[in-house]
């Protein structure tokens, strides 16, 4: 061993160039191997969170309007330019609309007289990956029916869309 | 022990055998190739769950607004009653229970009148 350290003899300039060729060859092999994989990771795993956040979401969405009762088209008593379709809520006794904020995702939106509260429907753990959810809805009255699009966006891709139709139980 | 087979390795000239080396790279391609079939097979459970999912969304959607394009009324004459004793009298009750079904499906739901 102390030998082959004392040799002075190093390797030839065409012994060094192909073993960094090989070198080389292997590297971007298994880079590019490993890159593919975790983008195809990444994205199985996104779009398993996004069908969780969706399923939470419905979950949480079809609660609301199952037990909704007195469904009203009412305007906002901090901005007159806005209406919401507004339902008296099972949970909570109070007229409640769902908004939706860029950060936070869909908000209940709570109006009692001239007082508003909001509340975050989904806790911020629940939205992973910077998934945020949003909705639309509206009341049929002829159809007794509610009628919502939850779309799930990452910055502003949208990852999925899904429509729920909802009868409440008691109205 | 094992600073002691190193030292030997590296105080030898000859290096490792074909055999030796095509088994190492044999070992290596089966665990790349054990790694990527999982990779592929989470990503077909991902699809098929996200297919599954859009079925369940849309029966529960043909079944809350009775889509008469997807989900049929029944038909016929059969009663339930639900017969139940009260402290006063015996109590009858015959309740009107319409029954939705998905044609995709078979999904199954009950609405009482």
């Amino acid at each position: 061993m102390l030998n082959r350290l004392k040799n002075k003899k190093g390797f030839t300039l065409s012994e060094t160039m192909a073993a960094l060729l090989i070198l080389s060859l292997v590297i971007v092999l298994t880079g590019g191997g490993v890159i593919v994989v975790k983008n195809a990771y990444q994205r199985i795993t996104l779009k398993a969170n996004a069908q969780v956040l969706m399923s939470t979401t419905i979950t949480k969405v079809n609660d609301e309007f199952k037990y909704a009762k007195e469904v009203n088209t009412t305007v906002d008593p901090k901005d007159s330019s806005k209406t919401y379709t507004t339902f008296v809520s099972g949970n909570s006794n109070l007229k409640t609309a769902f908004k939706n904020d860029t950060r936070k995702g869909i908000e209940l939106y709570y109006i009692y007289g001239d007082n508003v509260k909001t509340t975050q429907l989904l806790s911020n753990k629940t939205m992973t990956d910077g998934m945020i959810p949003s909705i639309t809805y509206d009341y049929s009255t002829s159809d007794k029916l509610f009628i919502a699009t939850i779309t799930i966006k990452k910055g502003d891709s949208t990852i999925s869309t899904q429509e729920l139709k909802v009868r409440p139980i008691d109205y | 022990m094992l600073s002691t087979i190193i030292k030997e390795k590296l105080a030898k000239d000859n290096g490792e055998s074909l055999a030796e080396v095509l088994i190492s790279v044999l070992i290596i391609a089966v665990g790349l190739v054990l790694l990527s079939s999982l990779v592929v097979a989470s990503s077909r459970m991902v699809n098929n769950s996200d297919t599954k999912m859009s079925k369940l969304y849309s029966t529960q959607n043909s079944i809350e607004s009775r889509d008469s394009a997807s989900v049929t009324k029944a038909t016929g004459s059969t009663k339930i009653t639900i017969t139940g004793e009260s402290s006063k009298s015996n109590l009858t009750v015959n309740p009107k229970i319409t029954i939705y079904t998905d044609k995709d499906s078979g999904t199954v739901s009950y609405v009482k009148e």
